[in-house]
């Protein structure tokens, strides 16, 4: 019984998730190193890398600032738009990515709502690194108010009151009292959009125009190798990708072990 | 520091949470705020420190109306139930906040405030606990921390909610006489809440018996326990007996359920029940039998029933179980020291 289960889990995690991950590995490295340094040295592909950390880096941290500052409104504050908050928050998940970038080509596209006024102010945004990074913060944007806004509420605000009564002004306790607080919990939401920001094809292929060297994210990138046959370059390309997840997993559990230690502990 | 508090009232939603509340402290006070929980006590004690809006009433301090008077200036020690201590700070960071959040033009040099903690935490004699957490410490200790953390910004005025309520009841007793020395030491004026008895009539000036938003009744300890101003305060102050009788010619008689128009009710609080092996050399008296016993060491709490079948509760010294072997089951005979007959009806 107990062996007959682990053989069908065992199946399982090797039909797809060991046997893709050997795949890669083995395509990306099947023709020797100097292939793989060849495809990754490509101007091509360290300019996609490049865009690919600049977007993720500007999403992070628009999201972290709109995270905290969100879950600090929602749990310290006597909101009335709670509901519809929380709503607005979930919209990213629950909205298809492709969908979420046909709204920016809506909005922003050249003949969308803002796109002409914004155009004409020389600042073009579908088609540029702009765009990328605005679909990129779309579908970012839940995961550190997500993680905040439970955390803070377990936590609850008596600290904060017993600062403020200690004499400390509003931004003092936010500074030394909420944010060591909230800390481990931000940086795992930080890990998760990170994780997402870096991967994002579906909203970020809309808007990107993919045009090589300019706006083509990693992603991107490698589908445009596949679908020109160069499959050993589209691995080996993967494979940063695939180092960036496990390099992820690795972190994780160390930070959600901190993350879940606080969000338990009631006040001390 | 005084405190007049003029017809304070708060509403949640449909919850009164305080009805029309008027107090006033004296310097130098120990006041309990006692009351069984959805009182209003908690409520009340936030208001004072400016934590909760009041929606009328004026709280007035030193001749001050609080009103515009900021959380952070009140110059208000508060000490929280569940303590409130900054996880992430060191037992040292956590009393030095108050001195180093002050701005730069009051506050005191490095070297001072070390000095200044260091003294607050011996006065709390926990001063080798001074490079811990919060969590590597104790509920007794995290409790003398909280109340060292709140003293460090030299309050006029020290509130405390439920100080003792997490804690186990035989540090809570240790602390109980220990806070209320310090309160003589420092003097500081004190308004403390809390939902255990012994523990306000122990440690208060004047204690304040709340209900449903309303203060039922104010004085001191002796004047709450034995002049209760209703029955309310009569049965949440120590727990009564009621007894129907009439009066006679030596006094009440409280007997079986008596038919005449002059029936009266005694409230007799089970301290003043004692318990007799028999009846003999006893003038007046009520038969009874023990139907339940617990012990606690010091004292022995009874269930007993009258011939008539009536219920009540005693409360005698441990020692004379011992010494006359009561039993459950045994019929004894039963007197009264002291009774308050009277309409408590409200």
């Amino acid at each position: 019984m107990k062996w007959g289960i682990m053989a069908i889990a065992g199946l399982f995690l090797g039909l797809f998730l060991g046997l893709p991950l050997a795949l890669i590995l083995s395509e990306a490295f099947g023709k020797g190193w100097w292939v793989y340094a060849q495809a990754i040295e490509h101007p091509d592909t360290l300019h996609a890398i490049g865009l690919t950390l600049k977007v993720a880096l500007i999403a992070v941290v628009c999201n972290t600032v709109f995270g905290i500052a969100s879950a600090w409104l929602l749990t310290h504050t006597s909101l009335r738009a709670k509901p519809l908050w929380m709503a607005l928050i979930d919209l990213p998940f629950s909205i298809s990515p492709v969908v979420a970038g046909l709204m920016f080509v809506l909005v922003f596209g050249r003949s969308g709502w803002l796109g002409p006024w914004l155009l004409s102010h020389g600042l073009p945004v579908i088609f540029t690194p702009w765009g990328i990074g605005l679909a990129t913060c779309f579908v970012t944007l839940p995961f550190v108010s997500r993680e905040l806004i439970p955390l803070m509420q377990t936590q609850g605000t008596q600290e904060e009151e017993a600062a403020t009564l200690l004499g400390a002004s509003g931004w003092q306790v936010f500074c030394k009292i909420t944010l060591p607080k909230i800390k481990w919990g931000v940086l795992y939401g930080v890990l998760l959009a990170a994780g997402r920001a870096v991967g994002e094809f579906g909203a970020v292929s809309v808007v990107s125009g993919h045009i090589v060297g300019k706006t083509n994210t990693l992603s991107l990138h490698i589908e445009r190798l596949y679908n020109e046959y160069q499959f050993h370059a589209a691995f080996s390309v993967s494979t940063l990708l695939v180092g960036i997840g496990i390099l992820s997993l690795l972190v994780h559990p160390i930070v959600a072990n901190q993350h879940r230690h606080l969000s338990k502990g009631k006040t001390p | 520091m005084s405190i007049v508090i003029d017809g304070l009232s708060k509403q949640f939603g449909s919850f009164v949470a305080l009805n029309q509340v008027s107090l006033s402290v004296q310097t130098g006070e120990f006041v309990a705020l006692l009351g069984p929980s959805g009182s209003g006590k908690t409520t009340l004690l936030r208001m004072i420190a400016g934590l909760e809006q009041p929606d009328a009433g004026r709280i007035i301090v030193n001749g001050q109306d609080t009103q515009a008077v900021g959380v952070a200036q009140r110059g208000v020690g508060f000490v929280f139930q569940h303590y409130a201590l900054f996880r992430h700070m060191t037992v040292f960071e956590n009393v030095a906040f108050g001195l180093r959040v002050k701005p730069k033009s009051e506050r005191l040099p490095a070297a001072a405030i070390k000095e200044k903690v260091m003294s607050l935490l011996q006065l709390v004699q926990l001063d080798w606990l001074a490079d811990r957490f919060p969590d590597q410490l104790s509920g007794g200790q995290r409790q003398r921390i909280a109340l060292a953390r709140s003293l460090a910004v030299e309050p006029k005025l020290l509130l405390l909610d439920e100080p003792f309520g997490a804690l186990d009841s035989t540090i809570r007793k240790e602390l109980r006489q220990w806070l209320r020395r310090l309160h003589d030491q420092l003097g500081v004026t004190s308004v403390f809440v809390t939902h255990d008895v012994d523990e306000a009539m122990e440690m208060a000036d004047r204690v304040a018996v709340l209900r449903h938003g309303i203060i039922e009744q104010i004085g001191h300890p002796d004047e709450v326990y034995h002049h209760p101003a209703n029955s309310f305060v009569l049965q949440f102050i120590g727990g009564v007996n009621l007894f129907h009788g009439r009066i006679g010619e030596h006094g009440i008689q409280v007997s079986s359920p008596a038919s005449s128009s002059e029936q009266v009710t005694a409230y007799i609080r089970p301290q003043s029940v004692r318990v007799h092996v028999s009846a003999n050399g006893l003038a007046d008296h009520v038969m009874a039998t023990i139907k339940r016993m617990r012990h606690d060491g010091i004292s022995a709490r009874m269930d007993l029933v009258t011939e008539w079948g009536h219920p009540f509760e005693a409360i005698i010294p441990a020692s004379q179980v011992v010494s006359e072997g009561l039993k459950v089951g045994q019929p004894v005979a039963v007197t009264f020291d002291h009774m308050v007959v009277g309409d408590y009806s409200i």
